[in-house]
């Protein structure tokens, strides 16, 4: 097999030794508040994400279609991305434990409604209790929630 | 793939750089727009498909891209691979950082093997999107073009071809290293190699 190897200049490296422009910290400092400054509006979008994943769940059967599926994975992905920016941790891993439950379950070949019904529950439960007093017990429903895989899917890969 | 602490005080300057930014999601890209700006990026381009972006890379020198695994119209591996075999010079060989949200390890390869030259999981962390603009700002891999693959040299790590191969590179050399063919270097002849220069103290 022929193999070419080039060398193409980087120009970022030399853009970004240019005089002036800003620190590291000076730069971290400026993303994380103009961040702060959309948080409302994102969480808000977010809300509603999630809100549409609770209604789209209607359309996950016991035997659902693989575009039900993928809208489901898609909305649940994007929760994460946007849940754990701004700090919703918890929030945040339900919506990837959807994702992986989808994955594992294509990969395997098998579906559980409980299973995807349960994470349903995890995300109602995550979206109305926020508080501190609930935390330890949102952490059990999270921990619950890998074992519900691990269950259907047979044990992890490590993520 | 560890990279260097990058130290807070070291001075960065991006106003120039020209990035462009492929996200499917709207809010995703209010984040990544406020995070760049925040980084001292001046007007970052912007694409939520991947027909946009190929226009992009056909009419703008590209300093960077960073690129999110779901565009609104193909999956950002694909378009990855597109433009390392695009052949539009030089956007072809221009840093590519991949975000994945969801992140398998088949993720993680299908990442490496599109040609990006970084993959960061999400969610995004200015402090670690930053560490990895800097990796790549730093980074000098050859590009590596044959039938199966079109990027930077996916072997960084220098520990010679693969276990129970010879390798298949023209310059690939073996692990074991034999006994010497030749005498040793005199001092002058290694001299005459590094230039010494008088310590200016």
């Amino acid at each position: 097999m022929k193999v070419t190897k080039r060398r193409f200049e980087n120009r970022l490296s030399k853009l970004i030794k240019l005089p002036g422009g800003k620190t590291v910290q000076e730069a971290m400092d400026d993303a994380e508040s103009n961040m702060e400054a959309i948080r409302d509006k994102v969480l808000s979008a977010m809300d509603k994400k999630v809100l549409q994943l609770l209604d789209s769940a209607a359309a996950v059967t016991a035997d659902p279609s693989p575009e039900a599926l993928t809208n489901c994975y898609n909305v649940a992905n994007e929760i994460f991305a946007l849940a754990g920016a701004f700090g919703k941790v918890q929030m945040g891993e339900a919506a990837y434990s959807l994702c992986e439950l989808i994955d594992r379950s294509r990969e395997a070949g098998k579906w559980s409604d409980p299973a995807f019904q349960a994470h349903m529950n995890a995300l109602r439960l995550m979206r109305h209790d926020e508080t501190e007093e609930g935390q330890e017990a949102r952490k059990v429903v999270l921990t619950g929630l890998k074992s519900v895989i691990d269950a259907v899917t047979g044990p992890s890969p490590t993520r | 793939m560890a990279s260097a602490p990058t130290n807070p005080k070291a001075k960065i300057n991006l106003e120039r750089a020209t990035v462009l930014l492929m996200e499917a999601s709207p809010q995703g890209m209010d984040i990544l727009v406020q995070v760049l700006n925040g980084f001292g990026v001046r007007t970052p381009l912007r694409a939520m498909s991947g027909a946009s972006a190929m226009e992009m890379v056909k009419s703008h020198l590209l300093d960077l891209i960073i690129i999110d695994a779901q565009l609104s119209d193909m999956d950002g591996y694909d378009f990855v691979k597109w433009l390392r075999t695009s052949k539009i010079e030089p956007n072809c060989a221009a840093p590519v950082i991949f975000m994945s949200g969801h992140t398998q390890v088949s993720n993680v390869t299908k990442g490496r093997d599109c040609g990006a030259s970084f993959l960061v999981a999400k969610p995004i962390v200015p402090r670690v999107l930053l560490d990895r603009v800097i990796w790549v700002a730093r980074e000098n891999r050859v590009f590596i073009e044959c039938q199966t693959y079109s990027g930077p040299d996916r072997r960084f790590k220098f520990v010679g071809p693969p276990p129970g191969t010879e390798g298949r590179r023209h310059d690939d050399l073996p692990l074991e290293v034999g006994t010497a063919s030749t005498p040793n270097m005199s001092q002058d002849a290694i001299d005459s190699l590094l230039q010494p220069q008088k310590a200016q103290l």
